[in-house]
């Protein structure tokens, strides 16, 4: 019988223990980096300002592209026609259309170069048993500037594109 | 009516077309994160009211909520979120239009009460500390959105009103905080027991690598007249020993004039507001160019209605001219000149025994022979040479045949007078 009742008891109290999940503040977190971290290693050394080196690495990713460039994202098409930077930021001029009508995209879209983020996510694996959640990065600042954009485009409205500072 | 037309039509034109630009800034690691007050068994207002105890700038969450104690209605921890955005990248005189602020989910919480998240002004004061805890106003900059809402990892976006807006800085940096309803109101929630209960949200920071905080401004730009077009845009001959051209031009007086966009054949070269000639080199021969510019301002208005263009092709290099051809002949009856040239406006020229039938002018000449009209000529290439024609008449003695008969005419003569 006492058997019985510890048995009984001890189901009771695993039934009321909640399985720790990631998503409280609790959680540990692990950040990996992978590929290439040149421009980590270059903002950590401080001989270049960030907007220098972020401006570098970009300018060298998308003078390896054609524009205009077309994108997709689940909701908008958008391409970017051409882009131009400064030392300060670099400026993109898209046009973008949701379900055949065009999104009011307000031109050119600037961008600070020291302070995007560029790294885009590998994966993101969270054990429950440790309570972690590894998150696996690389840098890739064009695919990181795409990101922003799609969702730039996925949050403006339907309506007519307009343009400020013309190209 | 006519006139009422006319009038709506130039009210039209004076209001323009509207622009605006998009400006989206994000937080870095050292400029966002918690500022917050711990300690047990504190009443509401003695967790909210109190001095900050600590802060966190480099962890993986920033966190705006109110957490419960054991005791009845106390609670052990208050959290603000503190966000500075760097602005100064909005040109100074623009006129913003609309901000919106975005926070990337990482819990929402409503154990102790579900509470509406918004967006209030925070006071810079150096770097995020402790002592910061006082500098989150209490005014709402949008419309709240509550805990229980905000359920999936993504960007929740806020849109800021026009006290929100007015708080951007287009010269430095933008404080902005993350605060909860209960908090903003200075209202207790209804406590909970159990303690560990909690009612708010928390958010990715820039630490966390990926989705950090963002506010994306949309702005006009106060100057959107580009600046004139140069003038004068001139071109010089093509040099060929190096292939170059030189370019020139005035540039427009405008104060904020800062480049002229050129388009070499379609690629694109920046010359600065200083420079008002370029010398293009490595240019091909006898080749048609194009170099069509467009002036631009210092916040980057183009000027695409007036573009300069030129056009030219650079010369011909192949062959010297030559001048002065001549060559002579005896004991014929003509002579011509044969040569090579591109050029459209030359023409054989030949003489036959005193008279020029084409006269040779000018021209690019790469070879010229001379050969016998009454004979096939055979065009070998010749040397250039550049000969001073000297004409020599030609003196042809009597044969001795046409002399004997000469002689017997003249005795035949003589004798017939002698016996007549």
């Amino acid at each position: 019988m006492e058997l019985k009742a510890l048995l009984v008891m001890t189901m009771f109290f695993c039934a009321l223990i909640v399985p720790a999940t990631a998503t409280d503040d609790k959680t540990t977190y692990n950040i990996v980096y992978t590929g290439s971290t040149a421009i980590k290693a270059a903002l950590a050394a401080k001989t270049q300002s960030p907007a220098d080196i972020l401006k570098a690495a970009v300018e060298t990713e998308l003078t390896k592209e054609s524009f205009p460039l077309s994108l997709k994202t689940t909701s908008t098409d958008f391409t970017i026609d051409k882009y131009r930077c400064t030392v300060e930021k670099c400026a993109y001029w898209i046009t973008a259309s949701r379900e055949g009508k065009s999104v009011s995209v307000n031109n050119p879209i600037w961008l600070m170069n020291g302070n995007f983020p560029f790294h885009t996510l590998v994966s993101e694996i969270e054990d429950t048993k440790v309570n972690t959640v590894t998150i696996t990065v690389k840098e890739d600042p064009k695919g990181a500037i795409w990101k922003i954009l799609s969702d730039y485009v996925d949050r403006q409205p339907i309506g007519k594109s307009t343009i400020g500072t013309k190209s | 009516m006519k006139r009422f037309f006319l009038v709506f039509i130039l009210m039209l034109a004076c209001v323009g077309v509207a622009s605006a630009d998009t400006l989206i800034v994000y937080t870095a690691n050292s400029t966002d994160g918690n500022v917050y007050r711990g300690g047990a068994n504190q009443t509401f207002i003695g967790v909210r009211d109190g001095a900050g105890t600590s802060f966190d700038v480099s962890g993986a969450t920033a966190a705006a909520y109110i957490r419960s104690d054991l005791t009845t209605n106390t609670y052990d921890r208050l959290y603000r979120t503190a966000l500075i955005f760097d602005t100064s990248g909005i040109p100074d005189t623009a006129t913003l239009n609309s901000g919106l602020i975005g926070l990337y989910r990482f819990g929402g919480y409503t154990t102790l009460a579900d509470t509406g998240l918004n967006i209030v002004k925070f006071n810079i004061d150096g770097t995020i500390s402790a002592d910061d805890y006082d500098n989150f106003e209490t005014t709402r900059f949008s419309t709240d959105q509550n805990a229980s809402t905000i359920t999936t990892a993504k960007y929740y976006n806020w849109s800021l009103d026009t006290l929100g807006i007015g708080n951007i800085s287009k010269t430095g940096n933008t404080g902005l905080g993350s605060r909860f309803s209960f908090d903003i109101d200075n209202t207790s929630p209804t406590w909970v027991s159990g303690g560990g209960k909690i009612a708010g949200a928390a958010w990715r920071p820039a630490d966390y690598v990926l989705y950090p905080p963002f506010l994306q401004i949309e702005y006009t730009p106060a100057d959107t007249t580009p600046p004139q077009a140069i003038t004068n845009l001139a071109n010089g001959t093509y040099d060929c020993s190096d292939g170059h051209v030189d370019i020139s031009w005035d540039n427009p007086t405008d104060a904020d004039y800062y480049q002229l966009n050129a388009y070499l054949n379609g690629t694109l070269t920046y010359y600065g507001n200083t420079t008002d000639s370029v010398t293009l080199t490595g240019l091909p021969e006898s080749t048609a160019m194009t170099f069509n510019t467009a002036t631009e301002d210092l916040v980057g208005n183009i000027n695409n209605t007036h573009w300069q263009n030129l056009s030219f092709t650079t010369g011909s290099c192949a062959v010297p001219p030559v001048s002065n051809v001549s060559c002579y002949f005896t004991n014929i009856t003509g002579v011509s000149l044969g040569w090579n040239t591109s050029e459209w406006n030359i023409t054989q020229g030949q003489w036959t025994w005193g008279t020029w039938i084409t006269n040779v002018t000018q021209g690019n000449v790469s070879y010229y022979s001379c050969y016998d009209t009454s004979v096939t000529p055979t065009p070998t290439p010749t040397p250039t040479p550049t000969i001073t024609p000297t004409w020599t008449p030609e003196i042809n003695p009597p044969s001795p045949d046409s002399l004997i008969g000469t002689i017997k005419a003249w005795i035949k003569n003589f004798l017939k007078g002698v016996f007549s």
